[in-house]
């Protein structure tokens, strides 16, 4: 059996009395592309700054294909690091500071500028090589940043969201070439992100944090369909969050009423949460229909995002919210008595 | 006229009726009494006595001489002074007393700190007598009336300022360029010559033309501890202001020192840039 490229376990560090990180444990396989995915605060780059060695931790262990690092300085660990201001030498030119690595790793200097001149190549920027960092673009110097940390052909590349600085346009587009280009190195990427959705399109697994705590890890779409804990549910995408309990009979009882529903998953803990989609709940202004559980609701707001219709129902002291892609229901509008919707099965139960 | 318009033309014409005032005007003066006898007509009379007199260029050669042992003594004390209250000292009333403590000297007077020095590097002074009382010395060593005495008194003045200089582009270098070296794998001390120490460059460079600055205009520091036996050019330029009275010939000493050390200065600059880049 071989050791995984990365593998951290009961990793924790304090500052001062604040628990940045408690008990972190993650795998990380060869090629891999993970996102560590939070709020701002949730210890995603506290976590990332102790795999760089930038950060000593209070306990716990880093391993990189089995040899234990927590104690090696940055320089005698096989990575590298994207920044976030991209960090490029402002007194170098950009093949000077692509070279940086191969030179420091005993490259003579025809050697390291030849890999430069490769590593750019790469990222599109070939006829750049002589020109200084303040004189490119923000695009331009996220992708010498790229270059420089590429050029070493290390295991595992660290990114700390490396594409925040960059109009929203250029960062779809450069999501996608970045995938494509880990895909072609087969470098595994751990990358740090809060933007929901670029961690969703990229990475094989998602690494979802809170409070310096590991939420849940897995591949994004299960982590939309299956958030394992009420954080989670109401962090990726939006969700109807309804308190439930189970009753003795085996049924769901819920706060917009008691549903004929036998749920397969049983959570522990008796403050259960039922998760519900928006896309998932349906507006029937003519009553029920075949295969759903309905309740009564009354039509609060009915808001236009451009590509659909986000309806706000009330039941009760409840709010659903339901998304409607396509033609919106002549009946729909707001103050409209219906019934919304959903098939049992699309309910997901969180325990406490 | 708008009253914008006035009030551009205000902000723009003060502070050049400013520096014209204090700065061009007596700066004026000087280059043309230099330019003139005592009569008053045109003349390059003054230069000449100065350029080719030989005395004149063995004072020069000991002023700049002093000054650049001077500032090469400020950079190699001062950058690692500057070094430890930036990066080392984490507890802040620590570095604040530092600071202070830099500071509080340039409060009083160059003269009483010049005759400070005199008191603790004469014959039987503190230095002197703490040396030979640890049995490191035999006989007290001469420091007034050599360039060493001198030196010591104009690095103690002008080191605050090359520190504060240093201290301010060393506090400015951004972290994360250090670390991003540490992970392109560069030891330390990679990292210091290869980034750290050429972003502050321009910092040390600023610092060091100021004390060579201070230290080749220097008189008080240098007419104290010379004890009357080495001569720098500021002395020669105080005598014909306030003996001899021949404005004239000291306008031109001023105006001569005042272009070489411009021109030393701008060498250095020039030489620092091409090395720098």
């Amino acid at each position: 059996m071989t050791a995984p490229l990365l593998n951290i376990t009961k990793l924790s560090k304090h500052f001062g009395r604040q628990a940045a990180l408690s008990d972190v444990n993650l795998e990380v396989e060869q090629g891999e592309f993970i996102a560590l995915l939070g709020p701002s605060g949730c210890g995603k780059t506290t976590l990332l700054r102790c795999i760089a060695g930038f950060l000593k931790p209070d306990s716990g262990s880093i391993r990189i294909t089995g040899e234990d690092v927590t104690r090696l300085p940055p320089y005698l660990r096989p990575l590298n690091t994207v920044f976030q201001n991209y960090a490029l030498f402002p007194h170098m030119s950009v093949e000077d500071n692509v070279a940086y690595g191969p030179r420091r790793r005993g490259a003579t200097k025809k050697d390291a500028l030849s890999q430069a001149a490769d590593a750019l190549e790469l990222v599109g920027l070939s006829g750049f090589a002589g020109r200084f960092p303040r004189q490119l673009s923000g695009g331009q110097q996220q992708r010498v940043a790229l270059a420089r940390a590429i050029v070493n052909r290390p295991k595992l590349l660290l990114l700390d969201e490396p594409l925040s600085a960059l109009d929203l346009k250029l960062r779809k587009r450069v999501q996608i070439e970045l995938k494509h280009l880990q895909e072609k190195l087969g470098i595994a990427f751990v990358f740090v992100t809060h933007d929901q959705e670029e961690a969703l399109t990229m990475a094989d697994r998602v690494v979802v944090m809170s409070g310096g705590r590991i939420e849940q890890v897995g591949r994004g779409e299960d982590i939309y369909r299956a958030p394992a804990t009420r954080f989670v549910a109401d962090f990726i995408g939006e969700a109807n969050l309804l308190p439930c309990s189970i009753l003795p009979d085996g049924s769901l009882m819920t706060s917009v009423g008691a549903l004929s529903v036998r749920p397969k998953l049983r959570p522990k803990g008796d403050n259960l949460v039922a998760v519900l989609r928006p896309e998932q709940v349906s507006l029937l202004p003519d009553g029920a229909m075949e295969g759903l559980s309905t309740v009564p609701a009354v039509v609060e707001d009915v808001i236009h995002v451009g590509s659909h219709v986000m309806v706000n129902a009330r039941v009760g002291d409840t709010v659903i919210t339901s998304r409607v892609s396509g033609q919106l229901p002549a009946q729909v509008v707001k103050g409209a008595r219906l019934h919304v919707g959903f098939r049992p099965d699309d309910l997901h139960l969180i325990g406490d | 006229m708008s009253t914008t318009a006035r009030r551009v033309s205000l902000l723009v014409g003060l502070p050049s009726l400013f520096f014209l005032a204090f700065f061009l005007a007596p700066m004026t003066v000087v280059a043309l009494a230099s330019l003139t006898d005592a009569s008053g007509n045109l003349t390059f009379v003054n230069y000449a006595r100065i350029l080719l007199d030989q005395y004149h260029w063995d004072v020069l050669w000991v002023t700049f001489r002093i000054g650049a042992i001077t500032t090469i003594a400020c950079v190699l004390i001062g950058y690692p002074l500057a070094w430890y209250l930036v990066r080392i000292v984490d507890w802040r009333p620590w570095r604040r007393v530092c600071v202070i403590l830099l500071i509080v000297p340039l409060f009083t007077s160059n003269i009483v700190r010049s005759f400070g020095w005199m008191v603790l590097l004469g014959r039987n002074g503190l230095v002197n007598d703490s040396l030979q009382t640890l049995g490191l010395i035999e006989r007290p060593i001469r420091f007034i009336g050599i360039e060493l005495g001198i030196v010591i008194g104009l690095v103690y003045i002008l080191l605050p300022f090359i520190v504060l200089a240093v201290g301010n582009s060393v506090a400015d270098v951004d972290p994360s360029l250090e670390q991003a070296s540490a992970d392109l794998g560069a030891r330390p001390a990679t990292t210091f010559w290869t980034v750290t120490f050429p972003l502050c460059l321009p910092g040390l460079m600023a610092g060091a033309v100021m004390v060579f600055m201070l230290a080749v205009s220097a008189y008080v520091t240098p007419a104290l501890l010379s004890g009357g036996r080495i001569t720098v050019f500021s002395m020669l330029i105080f005598q014909q202001y306030s003996s001899v009275f021949d404005f004239n010939y000291g306008g031109a000493l001023s105006i001569t020192m005042l272009v070489l050390t411009l021109v030393l200065v701008a060498t250095a600059g020039r030489v620092g840039a091409t090395k720098g880049a």
